[in-house]
């Protein structure tokens, strides 16, 4: 503060007075024409009626001022001035006379001012302290921004007085001098002077104590000046911001909620003009359903006690179309809290919204996709098992139990006693050994396709079986345990457990390298599971991507395959892989595995 | 009375098999039945009274392993050969578990059958081709439940049981 204080107020030693060696040289600060003219029409009377002479160089609306003022005062000076005591010069004329490059050429203004000076001194035959001159040539100059210009013409009439004699009223508007840079040349200016006429006050100041705090006064004075406008400033950069903001609708209400302001976003968006719209309810902005339902004034409301409210909706142009608004309103308080208006933005948000709702319709249809996916894949998995069981159960229930009793029939050929030769009988051997291995062969096959007893003996046997068969296929040695507390599951958890068993086994063959796999059918407090777990060298999971096949040429249907088996039974399906081996794990919550019945009577 | 045998398969051509093989044992057995289905098959044990039942597994409906448990819960005296074409480590297990007295791989019948239908009819049991003795013990559960029957059973004491 102390230093803002100190660039902004020139010490008061620069501010001392000029020595000057001649009468008066008086200035005057001035916010208000009257205040100026009054003091200047003092003045003026004041050396006419006292036959002294004045010089007065003004600018026209001044001059008039003071012809109008004189007049008021009963003060002829049609006499005065056609004796030439009276001499009323235009400012800019008379500036224009005595400037050269910008700046007040020296020798011209002694020139000029000179040779008024002993004119109306002559015409005044007065003595040497008979002459007032008011000059607002300086002013038009600090107006103009040419500083030093000004300050150069206070100089030459310091010089002119030391030739000549006269009281010298200088004025400026004080409105000039509003902003921080003016603070150096008012001080210079009031060091030209030797008195400054107080704000307000037409009397003239003598004392250096008066002249000092008059200085300080203006100077504080000043700094308000320059606070003001720097605060108009702001509001016109702000107000010509808040106007040409194209892409939001920025207008205000009164309390009531009728337009009173109206920027080019807003005529941008919803078409009005600001002169048509302007003093009209806010209401018409809404569809009709929402005035019936009282929202514009609900929004009003919501303003008013909380604050501020935003909304999204339907909003109608003035063509009668409709657009997707955001809104916020927010309530305009006085100083005592009361509510004296409203402001209102409002964006356009119809392609966000509709950007929204296609994103929506998108995912909806990337879930319904996902779900068609997933009840083709389940469907897949179904058919596929109603097909491989279908075909397993025709190998086993049928051409199984044909080539069984062939086989019967061909050792009943065998034992019972014949006239058959022995080659006849070596040929009938070989025959019943075909036939066992077509039966053992289909039993495989059937099997693979479909293990017949996982339905009628349940997955303790079904793996077991399998796993006899898989350590026969592949070499690899496994070991089975299981809880004695398993029930019998629902048949496609049965089966969904089984196909994992499967896969997971094949995958151990084909890529584990694992000599040994463990198989554990296990029991927690809510779930069942199987787990299977190999020693080999860890599993890069993509592998198990694809279905596998294993040697007997019976399909797995991949991890992917097995995940989804899971899910469909509510399942879990977990693998982890590392440098002893990979282990996974399938987990079926109860409530998802309801054990069949076996004590359906017939 | 000549032993009377039940004979359960789905597949006719199985049932002839059977006959067949029977027929040519010299045997003095009756087959006294047959039937395609585990339900029928109860039924007829329930009016006929076989001292044997050959029971297929794999049948339409009630599978053979079910049909066991079913009539071992009759209380009868009828006793049950599994007639197979499954093979597993665990089959001996799941048919004493059902109850049942004993199995024959199909693909083994002529070695088999005979055998094990005598080794029934005799108090033992048959698990695929090694045979058990007959001793009567707690080791023979059917049997041992037919005792218990007639000493406590709610039916009482039934004819044709000595």
């Amino acid at each position: 503060m102390a230093a803002k204080e100190a660039s902004v107020l020139p010490s008061a030693r620069n501010a001392l007075p000029h020595p000057l060696n001649h009468s008066a040289h008086s200035v005057q600060f001035y916010f208000e024409d009257r205040l100026l003219i009054e003091g200047l029409a003092g003045l003026v009377a004041t050396a006419l009626v006292s036959r002294d002479a004045a010089i007065v160089i003004a600018t026209k609306a001044h001059r008039e001022t003071l012809a109008h003022e004189l007049k008021d005062r009963n003060l002829d000076t049609t006499r005065a001035i056609a004796d030439g005591r009276f001499v009323c010069l235009d400012a800019s004329e008379t500036l224009g006379r005595i400037m050269l490059n910008g700046m007040p050429d020296p020798e011209r203004f002694s020139h000029l001012l000179g040779g008024l000076i002993a004119g109306a001194r002559t015409a005044a035959n007065s003595g040497q302290e008979g002459l007032v001159i008011f000059g607002e040539m300086v002013a038009i100059l600090w107006a103009e921004g040419k500083h030093q210009a000004a300050i150069r013409l206070e100089e030459l009439w310091n010089e002119l007085a030391t030739q000549y004699s006269f009281a010298l009223r200088c004025a400026y508007p004080m409105n000039g001098f509003n902003k921080r840079e003016h603070a150096e040349s008012f001080a210079r200016i009031c060091a030209e002077h030797s008195s400054v006429l107080p704000l307000g006050s037409r009397a003239m100041v003598v004392s250096d104590d008066d002249r000092q705090r008059t200085i300080v006064a203006l100077q504080q004075k000043l700094q308000v000046l320059e606070y003001e406008s720097t605060l108009r400033e702001t509001e016109r950069r702000f107000r010509l911001l808040v106007e040409a903001v194209q892409d939001y609708a920025i207008f205000t209400l009164d309390a009531d909620g009728r337009v009173n302001s109206w920027n080019v976003g807003a005529k941008r968006l919803k078409g009005y003009e600001a002169s048509e719209i302007i003093g009209q309810h806010f209401s018409r902005f809404y569809p009709a359903e929402d005035i019936q339902d009282g929202k514009p004034q609900r929004e009003l409301s919501i303003a008013t006690s909380e604050g501020h409210v935003e909304d999204e909706g339907w909003r109608i142009r003035k063509d009668g179309s409709r657009f997707w608004a955001n809104v916020v309103i927010t309530a305009t308080k006085d100083a005592h809290g009361g509510v004296i208006g409203f402001s209102k933005v409002t964006r356009d948000f119809t392609e966000r919204m509709q950007v929204q709702q296609t994103l929506q319709d998108s995912q909806r249809k990337l879930q319904d996709s996902e779900r068609s996916l997933r009840e083709l894949s389940f469907h897949l998995l179904r058919t596929q098992d109603e097909e491989r069981r279908r075909i397993g159960r025709d190998l086993h229930d049928s051409l199984g139990q044909y080539l069984s009793v062939l086989k019967m029939k061909l050792d009943s050929l065998k034992s019972s006693p014949s006239k058959m030769s022995a080659s006849d009988l070596a040929e009938l051997n070989n025959c019943a050994q075909i036939t066992e291995d077509a039966v053992k062969e289909v039993r495989t096959i059937s099997y693979l396709l479909y293990p017949p007893m996982l339905e009628e003996m349940g997955l303790k046997s079904a793996i077991s079986w399998y796993l006899d068969g898989f350590t026969k296929r592949s070499g690899i040695r496994t070991t089975f345990e299981v809880s004695p507390a398993l029930p019998r599951l629902a048949p496609d958890v049965e089966l969904a457990i089984f196909r994992v068993l499967q896969e997971s086994l094949t995958n151990v063959h084909r890529h584990s390298g694992s000599s040994a796999a463990d198989v554990r059918l296990l029991l927690d407090d809510h779930n069942f599971i199987l787990q299977v777990s190999d020693h080999g060298k860890g599993a890069n999971f993509n592998n198990f991507e694809l279905p596998g096949q294993d040697r007997t040429g019976a399909p797995g249907v991949g991890l992917r395959g097995m995940r989804e088996r899971m899910r469909q039974i509510e399942g879990n399906l977990e693998l982890r892989s590392g440098d002893k081996g990979t282990t996974v794990t399938a987990t079926v919550p109860f409530r998802a595995a309801v054990p069949v019945s076996v004590s359906a009577t017939p | 009375m000549n032993p009377r045998i039940l004979i359960v398969d789905d597949h006719e051509i199985v049932r002839e098999g059977i006959r067949t093989l029977l027929a040519r044992s010299g045997k003095n057995w009756e087959v006294c039945g047959e039937a395609c289905n585990a339900s029928d098959a109860i039924v007829a044990i329930k009016s006929g009274h076989p001292e044997i039942v050959v029971l297929d597994v794999s049948m339409p409906g009630i599978s053979g392993l079910q049909a066991a448990r079913l009539i071992s819960k009759l209380d009868l005296s009828t006793r049950v050969l599994i007639f197979t074409m499954h093979e597993s480590a665990r089959l001996e297990s799941e048919v004493r578990e059902a109850g049942a007295h004993g199995y024959v791989s199909k693909s083994q019948a002529t070695r088999d059958l005979v055998h094990a239908i005598q080794t029934l009819l005799s108090g033992g049991t048959f698990f695929g081709s090694a045979s058990e003795p007959s001793n009567g013990s707690s080791e023979n559960p059917g049997r041992g439940l037919t005792f218990f029957s007639i000493l406590t059973g709610p039916n009482g004491l039934r004819p044709g049981w000595a």
